[in-house]
């Protein structure tokens, strides 16, 4: 049976389990209660079986050149809460790759563990040490299958560039030329990547109306998962400073400021870089607002991100990228998303020529909750990197997720 | 058509006029912990999330021949969110009965339940914005959510039956005006565990239930 037949077995089951009593009951197995001890765990689950149907070469961080691909997900999460104050969190996936077909003959990961304290009386002022979730813009806080309105993520945060954490260019002429290569998905880099789990601490809260988050990682938001892991790996760079300050002037309305500033290239890059210079030399710099807005059955989210990379012998590189989606509710389970994405590179410098090719895309889904445990998305993409064939203009997706 | 509306009619006019009572204790549970949220995406809120309250039992009669006056289907039903909580977190109507939602924090709710009885989303409103009130048409217990704050939870327990009472702060009940005969007296918990027992409604009398054991 090929990989995909698994998906319509699976799609298939979805029915049955519209009646969700053997989840809830494996939901209360895995949950631990004791108010004499202020002790809460709770072991959860989810399952994605998602079938991706892609023109070649694929967009974003699919990696596959087959015409149909089949990326299955199990993650599990430990969520732990001592007291009111002290939480623990771990999330641990197995799949075929973080981002689909990066490790096509499977693998298993923690990708977030972190420990997290309240350290006022409210929300002001927690602290979070450990591996997650970058606070940078706002679409990691939806980026979880079950939250995301859509299958993929948005351009920014998964259209590979072509800037690399390891490949260093011998010269401008190289660096220059690859705006017409097809994307090199195993060295280079998108603006973000995806949540960017990287390691480090952050101090975060909320005061009335305004929220805060600043953190200290091992790795660029923009870096390769397996960067990321600074218990495993060490910290070899200097260190990147994120943070994001939001406002809620009313509950309709959100908006948010980022920054980001760090090293990007990995260690291993250290011996092609010109004499004289270090990878703590050659940063990421990137610039973000959000805004939201919802009510009734509407949710729009937007971002505009402005990035720079020092690009080692060629000089510094600016891309612009932004997109807005929208989620509106058909039904009380039936829902249709849009998502228009947009990117503009500058130029390469001292020529008049982007470093790549200015890019559109357009995502398109519908989505429908089976029950609160079941859900199956429907996703269309069209896309273009202007004059560019290297990169297919299609992509459909399907995607079935089940929590428990 | 008017023989079976005169029948109603009498069934309820012996409802308001004359009957026995059913009282009894029982040992009311708590419901299920709720379920966390993966880590970050747990939102923020404004205010501290307030303590939820102790979800009382529902206690009712059913009878074989399932004909029930439909008394409470008018009955107005507020279910508030307060501090971050359903309140009141458990609540019986009559089939056909309607229930509001009002907000009173100043973030936003969103509402919903992909129950059988009765699916429904009245997406995000805020403090004090009128949310248009929910028709509940069929039996079954619809369990509601909010689709932001994951640990809010409550049930609406929509019954046939006009003879229903939530049970105090001791467990206790008294149902009252009950027309004689016999019926199933039923408890549903918070815990959902459903508790049963048949009793006889005399004219006149009251009968004693302990389901305390």
């Amino acid at each position: 049976m090929k990989a995909h037949h698994w998906f319509i077995v699976m799609f298939c089951c979805a029915a049955p389990l519209h009646g969700q009593a053997t989840l809830d009951k494996l939901d209360d197995l895995t949950r631990f209660n004791s108010e004499a001890l202020g002790l809460h765990a709770d072991l959860s689950f989810m399952t994605d079986a998602t079938l991706f149907a892609a023109e070649q070469p694929e967009q974003g961080l699919l990696s596959t050149d087959d015409r149909v691909f089949f990326a299955p997900r199990l993650m599990t999460f430990l969520d732990v809460q001592l007291g009111d104050r002290i939480t623990l969190h771990g999330q641990m996936r197995v799949d075929r790759g973080f981002d689909p077909g990066a490790a096509r003959g499977g693998q298993v990961r923690l990708d977030e563990y972190y420990l997290q304290a309240r350290l006022w009386r409210k929300d002001e002022v927690n602290v979070r040490i450990g591996k997650f979730a970058t606070a940078f813009g706002s679409w990691s806080r939806r980026s979880l299958s079950w939250d995301n309105p859509l299958i993929t993520a948005p351009m920014a945060y998964e259209d590979m560039l072509p800037v690399s954490d390891a490949l260093v260019p011998g010269g401008l002429a190289g660096f220059a030329a690859r705006r017409d290569m097809p994307d090199n998905k195993a060295e280079w880099l998108p603006i973000l990547w995806g949540p960017s789990y990287a390691t480090g601490v952050s101090l975060f809260g909320r005061v009335d109306l305004l929220e805060y988050a600043f953190e200290v990682k091992n790795a660029s938001i923009s870096s390769n998962p397996q960067s990321w892991d600074g218990v495993q790996d060490g910290f070899h760079t200097n260190p990147t400073f994120t943070g994001r300050v939001g406002l809620r002037p009313a509950p309709e309305w959100s908006f948010g400021t980022s920054f980001s500033h760090g090293p990007y290239l990995r260690e291993s890059a250290a011996a092609l870089l010109p004499a004289g210079t270090s990878v703590n030399d050659f940063t990421q710099t990137t610039w973000g607002l959000d805004a939201g807005y919802a009510h009734g059955k509407w949710q729009i989210w937007s971002e505009l991100i402005a990035a720079r990379f020092e690009v080692p012998r060629a000089g510094g590189v600016e891309v612009l990228s932004g997109f807005i989606e929208t989620k509106y509710k058909l039904t009380a389970d039936l829902w249709a998303a849009l998502r228009w994405n947009q990117a503009a590179f500058g130029d390469v410098p001292g020529l008049t020529t982007e470093w790549d090719r200015n890019a559109w895309r357009a995502d398109l889904a519908l989505g429908y909750r089976v029950s609160e445990r079941v859900q199956v998305k429907l996703q269309y993409s069209m896309g273009d990197k202007r004059g560019n064939d290297a990169e297919g203009h299609h992509l459909g997706a399907m995607q079935l997720t089940v929590r428990f | 058509m008017k023989q079976p509306l005169l029948g109603f009619f009498l069934i309820g006019l012996r409802t308001v006029m004359a009957g026995g009572a059913v009282e009894g204790s029982l040992s009311v549970d708590a419901m299920k912990p709720a379920p966390s949220r993966p880590g970050y995406v747990a939102p923020q809120t404004k205010a501290p999330v307030q303590k939820a309250e102790a979800a009382p039992a529902i206690v009712y009669l059913e009878r074989e021949d399932e004909k029930y006056p439909r008394t409470r289907m008018g009955e107005k039903v507020s279910i508030r969110q307060s501090g971050y909580q359903f309140r009141p977190a458990m609540v019986a109507i009559q089939t056909g009965a309607k229930v509001e939602f009002p907000n009173l924090d100043d973030e936003f709710h969103n509402v919903f339940s992909y129950s059988k009885a009765k699916r429904f989303d009245l997406g995000r409103f805020r403090k004090d914005e009128a949310s248009p009130p929910v028709l509940f048409d069929k039996p079954g217990v619809v369990k509601i959510y909010c689709e932001i704050h994951q640990h809010m939870r409550c049930f609406v327990v929509v019954l046939d039956t006009p003879w229903f009472v939530t049970t105090d702060g001791a467990g206790r009940f008294s149902l009252k005006n009950i027309p004689p005969g016999e019926y199933w007296l039923r408890v549903f918990q918070p815990s959902e565990k459903l508790l049963q027992e048949r009793v006889t409604v005399t004219e006149g009398q009251t009968t004693k239930v302990n389901l305390s054991r």
